[in-house]
């Protein structure tokens, strides 16, 4: 029971875009994919979700192949929150997350749907923001609400197997208390049996929050393991060419990592 | 997680109730319905030849068998039944597959300023149907009775090429940009409205009536034929349009948030594109080209409803029909005995909207 990619490639044109990957999403974790820009983690993640077709190999959901899930029996198990959504119609906030709602609610919302869209708007912190048009708000905003939205769509399990939640940058526009506010979440479901796999930039967030990162650079995963065995200066001098200092603190699990100034070798 | 982990909502949020729900946004049938009617009695009553209101319902109840001392004259019936009647529900049943196809095709491009006239899918109808009806000579002795289907089927074919190059140039994967999207369509329909202008020259007076008709439309050609042939490509149109309401609120998040919320969204896409050149492509075969329809009705529904399809569907095919009739009885009435074309009066309606649309940016990214 897990997701996971067995040998994916995405190929380009000539060009390997990707991989070859294999990566096991499994239940109760949070995995953090980092990596310089165009390291391919957005790949990876459209990849992961089904969306990009994969060139060579293939992603197995509870093992069976992602594209054979019936559309809608996909929705109810796997949400994917894209690194930019632009909404140019003038839905309310809570409209949005009722969207989500739409695997379930096969023939029209019922009060669960509105109880996990609001649930959801609560957790993310905009629920004060209910009837808001999605239009006027703020950037940061708006990636709460499509959280939110995401968040409704997997409020609770599915009868058989588990919920996977796929994040883009999830924290690109948001202040530092809200930053930690989605990565809390992330945990809270991965607790709950979810696995939650996020690309991230700040590797200080990876650390604290994530069970396992996945390191990327050029398409390929260079490294994979707990925040404490990945994160080694070295490692990041060579991917992504940063010298950095690691800070250990007592109540922490991994260690803090403070940038020194750019590699001298990296272009 | 689940709804336990959350805080119980402190009471300084709004009830459920007072919160602005799908559900909790005005209801428009009523207004709408009532609105319907009284154009539709309006349109049968008034013209060059009145049809008084009291006799058409003294006239309506003694065929129920009650007597009431009203009826209408021999003359006034038979203007009513082989003139109006079938005039307004052609009005009825075309401003309705064109506000609802409008309504569509925005949520497809993802973009309020699309409208079938302007994407060129109903140039692209005309130039079909025009086609045919030049052709028709050579193709009538060998269809038979097939013959009626000429017309509308190359209208259709026209529109879905059209609305398939506006697609292909205009669009992309994502959200599309106006100013694209609008060339798209410039483009497209100045190409079918040359081929027009050079068919109608080729065909006789007896084939066409004028080039204005498929320039700017009309509901004159209404006959009880007419009405048959196109009622039903018209209500397929209009059901599998209604039908898919859900799903485009789904297409609005994204194609990528749609195909992540379980929509097939290629089949979507596929169904609304022909679904749309169907009822374009059968209003257009027989009233021409009545633009700006589909904008304006979404557009104003819109502000007083908001965005979701469930409500602004239906809300579309009942002020579409409600509009298109009006129109209809302003253009027999303003400038009697003249008949003014309808599409131009539509038109005339359309365009500050548009216009004050993209002063606004609406739609632009």
């Amino acid at each position: 029971m897990s997701l996971e990619a067995r040998g994916v490639e995405v190929w380009r044109g000539r060009g390997r875009a990707l991989g070859p990957v294999s990566l096991n999403l499994v239940p109760g974790e949070v995995l953090a994919v980092v990596g310089p820009n165009g390291a391919g983690k957005s790949t990876l993640l459209s990849a992961f979700s089904g969306e990009l077709p994969c060139t060579v190999g293939e992603v197995l959901m509870d093992g069976r192949p992602l594209l054979k899930w019936p559309p809608r029996e996909r929705a109810l198990r796997l949400g994917v929150l894209p690194q930019e959504s632009s909404l140019g119609f003038g839905f309310t906030v809570l409209e949005v997350a009722l969207l989500g709602r739409s695997p379930h609610a096969t023939r029209g919302e019922g009060s669960a749907d509105m109880d996990a869209a609001q649930a959801a708007l609560e957790v993310m912190d905009i629920r004060h923001l209910s009837s808001r048009p999605y239009t006027s708000l703020s950037g940061g905003e708006r990636q709460r609400v499509q959280l939110a939205r995401v968040l409704a769509q997997l409020w609770e399990a599915p009868e058989h197997g588990h919920r996977y939640l796929l994040l883009d940058e999830p924290t690109s526009s948001l202040d530092l208390s809200h930053q930690h506010l989605v990565l809390e979440e992330a945990t809270h479901f991965a607790r709950d049996g979810g696995s939650v796999l996020a690309v991230l930039h700040d590797l200080n967030l990876a650390a604290r929050y994530a069970h396992r990162i996945a390191v990327l650079a050029d398409g390929k995963l260079v490294e994979l393991g707990s925040p404490a065995q990945v994160l080694r200066p070295e490692l990041i001098a060579s991917t992504f060419g940063l010298q950095v200092r690691l800070v250990e603190y007592p109540d922490s699990p991994a260690p803090f990592i403070i940038p020194s100034g750019r590699a001298p070798h990296h272009p | 997680m689940s709804a336990s982990d959350v805080a119980p909502a402190p009471a300084t949020y709004p009830a459920r109730e007072q919160v602005r729900v799908p559900g909790g946004r005005p209801r428009p049938w009523f207004v709408l319905g009532a609105a319907l009617v009284v154009v539709t009695l309006t349109s049968l009553s008034v013209g060059s030849y009145r049809v008084p209101l009291l006799g058409l319902f003294g006239s309506a109840l003694e065929a129920l068998g009650l007597e009431t001392g009203y009826r209408l004259e021999p003359m006034q019936q038979a203007v009513l039944l082989s003139i109006r009647l079938p005039r307004v529900v052609l009005g009825v049943m075309v401003g309705a597959v064109l506000a609802t196809s409008g309504a569509a095709l925005q949520a497809l491009f993802r973009n309020p300023l699309v409208e079938p006239g302007l994407l060129g899918t109903s140039s692209g109808a005309a130039l079909g149907a025009v086609a045919a009806i030049v052709m028709d000579v050579a193709l009538s002795s060998r269809l038979g009775p097939f013959r009626l289907l000429v017309v509308p089927g190359a209208a259709f074919l026209g529109a879905l090429s059209a609305t398939l190059l506006a697609q292909r140039l205009g669009g992309g994967g994502g959200r599309t940009e106006t100013a694209r999207i609008l060339l798209a369509g410039v483009a497209v329909s100045a190409g079918a409205g040359a081929g027009i202008g050079l068919l109608t020259q080729m065909a006789t007076d007896a084939q066409l009536r004028t080039i204005t008709f498929w320039t700017w439309g009309s509901l004159a050609g209404a006959s009880w034929s007419v009405v048959v042939a196109s009622t039903v490509p018209l209500l397929i149109a209009l059901v599998l349009l209604l039908r898919d309401s859900r799903s485009l609120n789904l297409l609005l998040l994204g194609e990528r948030e749609a195909w992540h919320l379980g929509v097939d969204v290629e089949k979507l896409k596929r169904r609304l594109i022909l679904a749309a050149a169907l009822g374009v492509g059968a209003a257009v075969s027989v009233t021409g080209i009545i633009g700006f329809v589909g904008l304006l009705v979404p557009a104003l529904l819109r502000l007083a409803l908001g965005p979701d399809h469930r409500r602004l569907m239906g809300a579309s095919a009942l002020l579409g029909s409600a509009l298109l009739v009006a129109a209809d009885v302003l253009a027999r009435t303003a400038a009697v005995p003249q008949e003014l074309p309808v599409g131009a009066l539509t038109s005339m309606l359309g365009v500050p909207v548009f216009i004050s649309m993209l002063a606004r940016g609406k739609g632009m990214s």
